[in-house]
């Protein structure tokens, strides 16, 4: 309370930088880095006790997305460290699928998170939290300058970014019951998705739905099975110590039967998604049990996990089980899964239909093309997940801060990163579902891992200002230490003596025909680092230096092939096209496509190419026009 | 300058063959193809209806009479290029089409590049790369087979072959990533042993789509049949006997055929390319090194190796050359009329030489008496016919054949990678290369590069 009213008193007269509407994952992150440059940062929500709140599943991270978290890390964000302090289990999914497509997901005590985050914001000098509502931006003529509260007092700024979730316009349903607001507890905002949609944007309708939450105390847990994490863990930040600070727990596995899907089936009309009361598209990857149950007739069960949200609370995450069916329906099914025969609900699951920008009005700054000044990030950009959120909020925040300060603006490349790749899907391709991370979308796999994160991304932070100095030097050491042992690696050879064969012999591992050096050695499948070490052939050294050396050694050959992909990428991508191209001028191009080129404006020939509907043919086309229009300027350059 | 850069251009071009006809025809294409061609055809209406034939005087610009001929009118979008189209149809001979050529000219066309009103059909859209280089086949084939496989590959047999390696390779990559990003779900994606078995059979399909690119090349190439051997052993002497003509200059000097000799004919219907090289020897002189050099890579390129030994000088056989292409040798013993043996006799020398089982084939041949030269020709007549059926679509380009060979290693490489325990990152790397390729070899990836050297193999006109 006091801190709101000490910001309420200095609204009025100071002017900030930036405005970051919605304090979730994406707000929090843009907030940051905004701070980060220094940038005097207004941080708005609705609710200050949830800050960074997990509104739907108690983890952070998973395939593809953990290394999205990694990278938010390396960028200065905040994500990494307070997911590694407040974790209560931790996975390193697919660990024996290859380390490109390995993933960290750690569950986490959703109370402590929100604690961890507020704290970080409380004493930032930089950024002012403030509890209320924006209902509605500032506009001078295509121009954003600050926002209108709900007590219509106004607030100025450079920039604002909007981090609203899914709280615009937001509609719970739960069986044919509606209630406005964007998750339960909160109420939806009204207003800005209206003056988006007065000033050009398409505006769309996106669902998502949450599970029911179980009370604890009234599951028979002998009935289900435990599933524990992983040993060994590797913490999300570099920052973070080396072990887990809280104590870690367990989740449970059961499974649902066919009485529990026949009665499912029996009430679908009763479900909104059946009964059209809910227009939205949901997502496919993350589909209701009513879904499931209809699409997949034939699976005579389906898993579930019983996660709990964290060390004190009493309140279980039913994994897997998304439902909107009424209460009583929802309570009737539950005690058909072996160890809920007397659940009860802390609260019933229910979907929700929001607003949504059509992400491909905006730009890859993620600054609006219609606005200026006015960015997006997460949710309102047609994503789910927190992670997506949080590296879309983390550009959003670095690009209006090197708007205020009149700096270059910083796009991360597909062969960079996964924000690259996430942000470039959403503003070229756009999406018709809640968009979520694949590791499959990324086509510079290879080369996008977790372990390399630092390789990729340390020297744009760097460059960039985005590190505080403490954490700037720890990963600068890191880093040196690690080419070190690369550099060693190569450098010493190891020759086809009596001695050095018997040792091989020993290693499980053929015999030298000649002089190698130990990283070629290590490139064979059957020897890892940790063989080296034990025969003596390396320094031992901590997993957090190693592990990326040898795998970018054993990867060696595969990622220059894939460097090799990225480059003839790159010829395409190295195209630029001008802004201003109408192309319905351009010849052999289908009204579609046309219709698409010139609502998405691509940047680049390669942008261009990942259009979906844009054929070959049309790129082609574009070209020829380029070389054309090149022609003209120039010979229009001469005649002045 | 690439095609790519001047498809604005209205190009015109004689698309029968020059010459003494009946008719010619002239084709005009392009955004002005119409507007250029009413100035000429003061008869055409102006609603004038796509696919219809209109009679009438084509006019210079003086009011000269050019000719009176038909001129067919094909609209955007309705034609072979799928620009504007006009053909006309004049008297044959020379004198007609080429005026009607010069007044286009001054009109504002530009006369068509070899293989422009191809690329410009697969430019707009209404071929793909393969049904391209299937027109190019047709207009080079010289014999009916080689056309007809042309036509398989234009009405996109080979297409249909290729799509469904294509379909296969994303049905694969797609239960291997499903196995990837759905790992922590309630789904059951392909086994391992599945999705070895799955690439098996594609890895099989890519191969004798493959190999059938001998057969295809052998009929819209020729079969390349390349005479060898030592110094004087006799070689140009046969050149000439099998040709019927005093080709290569024939002296007692070895050394004197210092450069490849190539002769296309064709006794069968199939064509055939007859190839001289010098003798192989050891040499220090500049200009018959470089013979001997060209001489060996023929061998490499050789669908068979006529490999002449003097039946007078045995001292003088050396097998080096075709020590590892033995499966596609015949050995040629000439000059019996100064020194007669049987073919026993040799077979068992040459077995005893090469320390193997007397099974070579060889003929006993003199190029002075012509003795034994109808038995090597008819030998080359029936290897130059090849067996196809008439619903296999043979690949006929180099281009193809080479994506599909390189598809067919990424694919062994990902068998391997299942052989050690297979990393699902790498194994997918694999495939999508294998994907790739085939997606190049059906120019459905965008490469400037490409696309130019494809279309500048085409025939002006065609």
């Amino acid at each position: 309370m006091f801190l709101s009213s000490f910001v309420l008193e200095s609204k009025m007269s100071e002017k900030f930088d930036m405005i970051v509407v919605g304090a979730g994952h994406a707000g929090i992150e843009a907030a940051m880095a905004g701070a980060r440059l220094q940038q005097n940062v207004l941080l708005l929500t609705t609710r200050l006790d949830r800050i960074g709140y997990m509104s739907c599943n108690p983890s952070i991270g998973g395939l593809a997305k953990g290394n999205i978290v990694r990278e938010v890390d390396i960028m200065g964000g905040l994500m990494g460290r307070v997911t590694d302090k407040t974790c209560v289990q931790f996975k390193r999914l697919n660990s024996k699928k290859g380390p490109a497509v390995r993933g960290s997901r750690a569950q986490c005590d959703k109370d402590l998170y929100c604690q961890e985050m507020r704290s970080v914001f409380e004493k930032h000098r930089y950024i002012k939290l403030l509890e209320g509502e924006a209902k509605s931006l500032v506009l001078d003529g295509d121009l954003c300058t600050g926002v209108v509260l709900e007590d219509g007092s106004t607030i100025h700024s450079k920039t604002v970014v909007i981090t609203t979730g899914t709280f615009m316009r937001g509609v719970m349903h739960m069986g044919l019951q509606r209630i406005e607001g964007g998750r339960v507890g909160d109420k939806a905002t009204v207003g800005i998705s209206d003056q988006l949609a007065e000033n050009g944007f398409t505006v769309i309708r996106l669902k998502t739905g949450t599970p029911p939450r179980l009370l604890k105390s009234s599951i028979d847990w002998s009935k289900t099975t435990p599933q524990y994490g992983d040993e060994h863990f590797y913490p999300f930040s570099y920052s973070s110590p080396k072990q887990t600070v809280l104590p870690q727990i367990a989740c449970f596995l059961s499974y649902t039967n066919q009485k529990t899907h026949e009665i499912i089936r029996k009430n679908l009309a009763f479900s909104p998604m059946y009964t059209g009361q809910i227009e939205g598209l949901g997502p496919r990857y993350c589909p209701s049990i009513e879904d499931k149950i209809t699409r997949f007739a034939d699976k005579e069960n389906h898993q579930t996990f019983l996660e709990p949200e964290g060390l004190t609370t009493d309140s279980i995450y039913l994994q897997g089980i998304s439902t909107s069916l009424p209460e009583e329906i929802q309570y009737e099914f539950l005690r058909t899964i072996p160890g809920l025969e007397n659940v009860k609900m802390i609260r019933p699951g229910y979907a929700v239909e929001y607003d949504c920008v059509e992400p491909t009005q905006i730009w890859s700054t993620l600054e609006t093309r219609n606005i200026k000044n006015l960015f997006l990030a997460g949710q309102i950009n047609g994503t789910s997940g927190y992670e997506e959120a949080a590296g879309q909020g983390l550009m959003a925040g670095v690009n209006a801060a090197l708007k205020c300060l009149e700096k270059e603006p910083l796009i991360l490349a597909r062969n960079e990163a996964y924000i690259g790749v996430l942000i470039d899907d959403l503003v070229t391709k756009g999406t018709r579902e809640p968009y979520r991370m694949f590791t499959s979308r990324a086509e510079h796999r290879l080369h996008l891992r977790e372990d390399n994160t630092l390789e990729r991304l340390f020297s744009i932070a760097e460059k960039h200002n985005l590190l505080d100095d403490e954490y700037r030097k720890t990963l600068a050491g890191i880093l040196e230490r690690r080419q070190k042992l690369s550099a060693t690696l190569r450098e010493t050879k190891i020759s086809p003596t009596e001695q050095t064969q018997n040792k091989l012999k020993t290693m499980g591992t053929m015999p030298l025909l000649k002089q190698i050096s130990v990283a070629d050695l290590l490139r064979r499948v059957e020897i890892n680092f940790s063989d080296l070490v034990e025969n003596g052939l390396a320094e031992t050294e901590e997993e957090v230096v190693s592990e990326s050396v040898e795998v970018e050694i054993k990867y060696e050959g595969y990622i220059s092939r894939q460097l090799g992909l990225i480059n003839i990428a790159k010829k395409a991508e190295n195209i630029k096209i001008p802004i201003d191209i109408d192309y319905s001028g351009v010849r052999g191009l289908s009204r579609e496509e046309v219709e698409k080129l010139n609502r998405i404006k691509p940047l680049s020939l390669g942008q261009a190419q990942r259009i979906s509907g844009v054929n070959p043919s049309a790129i082609q086309a574009i070209l020829i026009y380029l070389k054309l229009h090149k022609a003209e300027r120039v010979a229009h350059g001469n005649r002045h | 300058m690439s095609y790519i850069d001047l498809v604005d251009d209205t190009i015109c071009a004689l698309i029968t063959t020059p010459g003494l006809s009946g008719i010619s025809v002239v084709r005009v294409s392009g955004k002005n193809a119409l507007s250029i061609s009413r100035k000429i055809c003061p008869f055409l209406k102006s609603d004038v209806e796509s696919h219809r034939v209109y009679l009438g005087r084509f006019k210079t610009a003086q009011g000269e009479i050019i000719d009176e001929g038909l001129v067919t009118y094909f609209a955007e979008g309705q034609s072979f290029t799928a620009d504007e189209t006009l053909e006309f149809s004049l008297h044959g001979g020379k004198a007609c089409a080429e005026k009607l050529l010069q007044e286009l000219l001054s009109l504002g066309c530009r006369a068509a590049e070899r293989g422009e009103f191809s690329f410009r059909a697969f430019y707009n859209g209404k071929i793909d790369l393969v049904q391209a280089e299937a027109i190019h086949s047709l207009i080079k084939s010289r014999n009916d087979m080689a056309r007809s496989q042309a036509v398989g590959q234009l009405t996109g047999v080979l297409s249909q072959q290729m799509d469904k390696i294509e379909q296969g390779l994303i049905h694969v990559l797609a239960q291997l990533e499903a196995s990837i990003d759905f790992s922590t779900e309630d789904i059951e994606p392909y086994s391992l042993d599945k999705m070895k078995q799955s690439i098996s059979e594609i890895h099989l399909q890519v191969e004798q789509m493959s190999s059938g690119f001998k057969k295809g090349r052998i009929l819209t190439e020729g079969l390349k049949v390349v005479i060898a051997g030592a110094p004087n052993a006799g070689k140009s002497s046969l050149y000439n006997a099998l040709l019927g003509q005093e080709k290569a200059i024939v002296s007692a000097v070895p050394g004197t055929t210092r450069d490849t000799l190539e002769s296309t004919y064709s006794e069968t219907g199939m064509p055939l390319s007859l190839i001289d090289t010098a003798g192989l020897r050891d040499s220090d002189e500049e200009v018959e090194k470089i013979g001997i050099e060209r001489a060996l890579q023929r061998l490499e390129e050789a669908d068979f190796i006529l490999f002449v030994l003097d039946a007078a000088n045995e001292d003088s056989w050396d097998f080096q050359p075709v020590l590892h292409k033995l499966e596609k040798t015949v050995f040629i013993l000439s000059k019996l009329d100064q020194n007669p043996g049987t073919e026993e006799i040799y077979t068992r020398k040459i077995a005893k030489v090469l320390n193997s089982q007397p099974l070579h084939r060889i003929f006993l041949t003199s190029s002075k008496t012509l003795v034994g030269i109808q038995g090597v020709k008819g030998f080359i007549d029936t290897k130059s016919l090849v067996d196809i059926h008439h619903d296999e679509a043979l690949i006929t380009q180099h281009r193809q054949h080479s994506h599909l060979q390189k598809c067919s290693n990424f694919l062994q490489r990902s068998l391997d990678l299942f052989d050690k325990q297979a990393s699902y990152d790498l194994l997918a790397i694999e495939i999508q290369s294998a994907l790739a390729e085939i997606f190049a070899m059906l120019g459905k990836e965008f490469d400037e590069q490409v696309m130019d050297h494809v279309f500048k193999q085409f025939c002006i006109g065609k």
